[in-house]
């Protein structure tokens, strides 16, 4: 298993953000749903190790993130892309790549090829030498996912990464999730149940900082054959299951 | 309505902590208050330099964290803009006006920062009128005055009270009119 | 490492900041100095002296460039890469600081090699040329160190502004003990440039500077590392700045000026090599001969020409000095002494006349034409200092406040001299100048 949490807890003061949550995950594409302030993104963070749990275990990539020791070779085979990408406007794509995968700590002798290989995955080639202060933002949105993909990760977490993209990136996109899925864990935070259905292989749903749903997308879109809101079944699917927590 | 909204304005600004920052430096001034009284550089310098601040308090304090949602919602903000400065400007003479401040300097400079900010950003709005500092400490290291140098000349001067004045009624159009970038 | 470091220094701040630094040097009177003698002492302290316009901008970019990942929200992206924040941070500073470094050396350089082919004496003094770079990188790590422990729209602007402040208030440092604190401030000249000419340089400032400097610096890479998450090391580095600023301040406070008007330090000094550098004048001049350091030999012509003027309404009047000295003296020291011979400092000149920065010079040496021999400007009754006025303006020049303070009626009596016909006048002076010198004559 690449992802083994037990107990995972996450509070903001009295806010509990993510609520004593399980889950295992191995190689493949998971797709995480919710309402907004389920609790996605601060899960998100905490197996990015952008911020540490308040309470539960967690194993990632075999390694404890709160163990130092742990950390370092956890951070070079991550990759994640945050709901909001910062990034430095003066720094051109290829620039901007080559900074994380360095900061990375892809060997040197490596570092050229990759960021090359992650440009051309996300369809930047031609705007490699391009400031990202003169991109659109979804050009700066796969720049975020080049960075994120640039050291092949193990565990790819990637928090709303379609926001921007127009359809026919969204389709090329959904593509290269799968195709990273086969020897990794990419686990994707997303509003669009159409992108789980076409990428995951697995689906959870978050409502309240708990996952109320883990199973499949057909199984998700099973749950919502007689439900009447939504106009696909995965959004029947998704509608049902809020309901039925909720109540 | 309006002092609500004049209220909201003044909380996104954080206008209490532009003017503590201005009671700071005036209170810094007035400690070294015997300081910076002769003709030389660095005397100059050492006058002009608390001016600097106040004029980067008044106009780093411009900044608004909302950007266009902002510009494009509000056609008050010009007026919401040269009522803060108007009124950062009145306490900074205030608390200057206690040290002895030439009260023309502190005008000008504000002036000088408030258009820097208008062209530049507030992040870069004391890159010139530092500058323009060290040059007049410059002139006044060879004891010469020439007529753009206005903080050099006496207190009476009324050409370089007009320059300073001028300075800051610029500034504060400027600001008003475009804010700071 | 090396590559990270590349990109900062490509996308660096600082970079921007390199043609304002451009600017600086040409607005910053190192200009009009270079067109004045060449002295190799005077050039590395007008170089050094530049710290006090490129510091604060060296702190204000690398402030800036310190909190770009909380301003570009990239603080959370960059939490989660495996290469330690300390390492990341100090790749940032040191890019920041190579290009302020770079900004005070590429200028300095062209200083020294403009200098190499017009100086008359001495050669370059490393330790104020390394102080003025050590100050520049130490301005830069500061202003990192603030930015990174306190994020924000001021943080820049005040920190730039607010050195600026320190770097002056030192450079006011005059007398006292307190005061001396403020030497350590790299824009305080760390080597007194009658000590380059007249005696061996006293190191004992310029070493204590670049201590100072190189303390900064510690404490602010202390401080970024500690803000990284390494606590203990940062804590260590940034406690083991702190007390080297704390020592170099209180040895400079320990100090007092010497002969040379440097400031000794008495835990650094070499008492031993304190003794005045031989030379052989060069002397010029008609009515009185002038004598200067062969060092000071091109503007001879000139200071022998204006000194001449000011005492050519004495000429065979009793008691007139017959030569005048340049030497390592202060204003209040300038005298004639009973052998006949005027002591005063070094004269700046402008072109082919005295300097403004002259007129302390000029107006004591009046003073000393018309005192009693021994006798000090300050001593100086009303009916010596009309003599002197009318000395000075007669030359061509104007009188200063600070040794020729003048009332109306002295005024007068200097107008009332120069009304006379020259005939009457030189009769006047060659009865009265002895009472004059011996304070017993009336006004003119």
């Amino acid at each position: 298993m690449n992802v083994e949490a037990a107990g995972l807890t996450r509070r903001f003061g009295r806010a509990i953000a993510v609520d004593a949550i399980d889950l295992n995950l191995g190689p493949g594409v998971y797709g995480l749903l919710g309402p907004n302030g389920a609790g996605k993104t601060t899960l998100l963070r905490m197996l990015a190790t952008a911020i540490r749990p308040t309470a539960g275990t967690l194993r990632l990539l075999g390694h404890d993130p709160t163990d130092r020791a742990g950390r370092r070779p956890l951070r070079q085979r991550l990759g994640y892309l945050p709901q909001e990408l910062g990034y430095y406007p003066n720094f051109t794509v290829f620039e901007f790549v080559e900074y994380f995968a360095l900061l990375r700590e892809i060997p040197p002798a490596r570092v050229r090829s990759a960021v090359v290989a992650a440009i051309e995955r996300t369809g930047l080639g031609e705007r490699a030498r391009s400031k990202l202060k003169s991109l659109s933002g979804g050009m700066v949105r796969r720049v975020g996912i080049a960075q994120a993909i640039v050291n092949d990760p193990g565990l790819l977490l990637l928090d709303e990464p379609t926001a921007g993209l127009d359809p026919e990136q969204r389709v090329g996109f959904r593509a290269l999730l799968r195709d990273i899925g086969v020897s990794s864990t990419v686990l994707v935070s997303t509003h669009l149940v159409e992108d789980v259905g076409a990428a995951c292989d697995r689906v959870g749903l978050m409502l309240d900082g708990k996952i109320v749903f883990q199973g499949t997308p057909d199984e998700l879109s099973a749950r919502g054959q007689d439900h009447p809101v939504g106009d696909a079944p995965l959004e029947r699917g998704y509608a049902a299951v809020l309901a039925a927590a909720r109540s | 309505m309006t002092i609500r909204l004049i209220g909201l304005y003044t909380r996104s600004r954080r206008v209490d902590w532009c003017l503590a920052v201005i009671a700071v430096t005036a209170g810094l001034r007035w400690m070294v208050r015997t300081q910076g009284t002769g003709p030389d550089a660095f005397a100059i310098l050492l006058r002009l330099v608390p001016l600097i601040a106040a004029g980067v308090v008044v106009t780093a304090g411009l900044a608004g964290p909302f950007g266009l949602v902002e510009r494009s919602a509000s056609t008050w903000l010009p007026w919401l803009r040269c009522g803060q400065v108007l009124a950062t400007t009145l306490v900074a003479s205030g608390a200057f006006a206690l040290s002895g401040t030439s009260m023309r300097d502190l005008a000008g400079f504000i002036g000088l920062t408030l258009l820097t900010g208008a062209a530049l950003g507030p992040a870069r709005c004391w890159t010139v009128p530092l500058g323009y500092a060290l040059a007049c400490a410059g002139e006044a290291y060879l004891d010469e005055q020439p007529w753009w140098a206005w903080p050099l000349r006496a207190a009476g001067d009324t050409g370089a009270l007009a320059m300073g004045m001028a300075l800051l009624v610029a500034g504060v159009v400027a600001a008003s009119a475009t804010g700071t970038r | 490492m090396t590559r990270l470091l590349r990109i900062e220094l490509r996308r660096n701040a600082s970079l921007v900041l390199l043609p304002v630094i451009a600017v600086l040097w040409l607005i910053w009177p190192i200009g009009p100095h270079l067109t004045q003698i060449a002295l190799w002492g005077s050039r590395s302290m007008d170089i050094q002296g530049t710290v006090i316009a490129l510091g604060p901008f060296a702190a204000g970019a690398g402030a800036w460039t310190a909190y770009r990942e909380h301003r570009h929200g990239a603080c959370d992206l960059l939490a989660t890469t495996p290469r330690a924040a300390a390492t990341r941070g100090l790749t940032t500073l040191a890019a920041s600081a190579v290009w302020a470094a770079l900004g005070y050396v590429a200028p300095a350089v062209v200083i020294l090699v403009i200098t190499s082919q017009q100086a008359t004496w001495g050669h370059p003094l490393v330790l104020p040329l390394l102080d003025g770079l050590l100050a520049v990188t130490a301005s830069s790590a500061l202003g990192f160190a603030c930015g990174r422990l306190v994020p924000g729209r001021f943080t820049a602007p005040l920190v730039a502004v607010g050195l600026l402040g320190l770097l002056t208030l030192g450079a006011e440092a005059k007398t006292g003990h307190v005061a001396f604190v403020g030497a350590l401030s790299p824009a305080y000249p760390s080597v007194s440039l009658d000590a380059s000419v007249f005696f061996p340089v006293q190191p004992d400032l310029a070493v204590l500077q670049c201590a100072g400097a190189i303390g900064v610096t510690g404490a602010a890479l202390g401080a970024t590392v500690w803000h990284a998450g390494a606590r203990r090391i940062g804590l260590a580095v940034a406690t083991t700045g702190v007390v080297l600023v704390g020592a170099a301040a209180v040895l400079v406070s320990s100090g007092h000026r010497g002969a040379d008007n440097a400031i000794m330090v008495p835990a650094l000094d070499s008492v031993g090599v304190r003794q005045p550098l031989p030379y052989t004048p060069v002397c010029g001049g008609t009515l009185l001969r002038v004598c200067v350091h062969p060092a000071y030999e091109v503007k001879l012509a000139v200071l022998a020409s204006a000194l001449n003027r000011l005492a050519a309404p004495l000429a065979d009047t009793p008691g007139l000095p017959h030569e005048i000295d340049e030497g390592p003296i202060y204003l209040s020291q300038v005298t004639t002494t009973h052998s006949g011979v005027l002591e005063i400092p070094p004269v700046f000149i402008q072109g082919d006349t005295l300097g403004p920065e002259s007129t302390p010079v000029n107006d004591t040496t009046a003073l000393a034409f018309v005192d009693a021999p021994g006798e000090g400007p300050a001593q100086a009754d009303d009916a010596q200092r009309a003599v002197a006025l009318y000395l000075i303006q007669q030359a061509g020049a104007d009188a200063g406040p600070e040794f020729i303070p003048t009332s109306p009626a002295i005024r007068a009596a200097a107008a009332r001299l120069a009304a006379r016909s020259p005939a009457a006048r030189h009769t006047w002076l060659a009865t009265h100048i002895v009472a004059v010198r011996a304070g017993t004559a009336d006004l003119p």
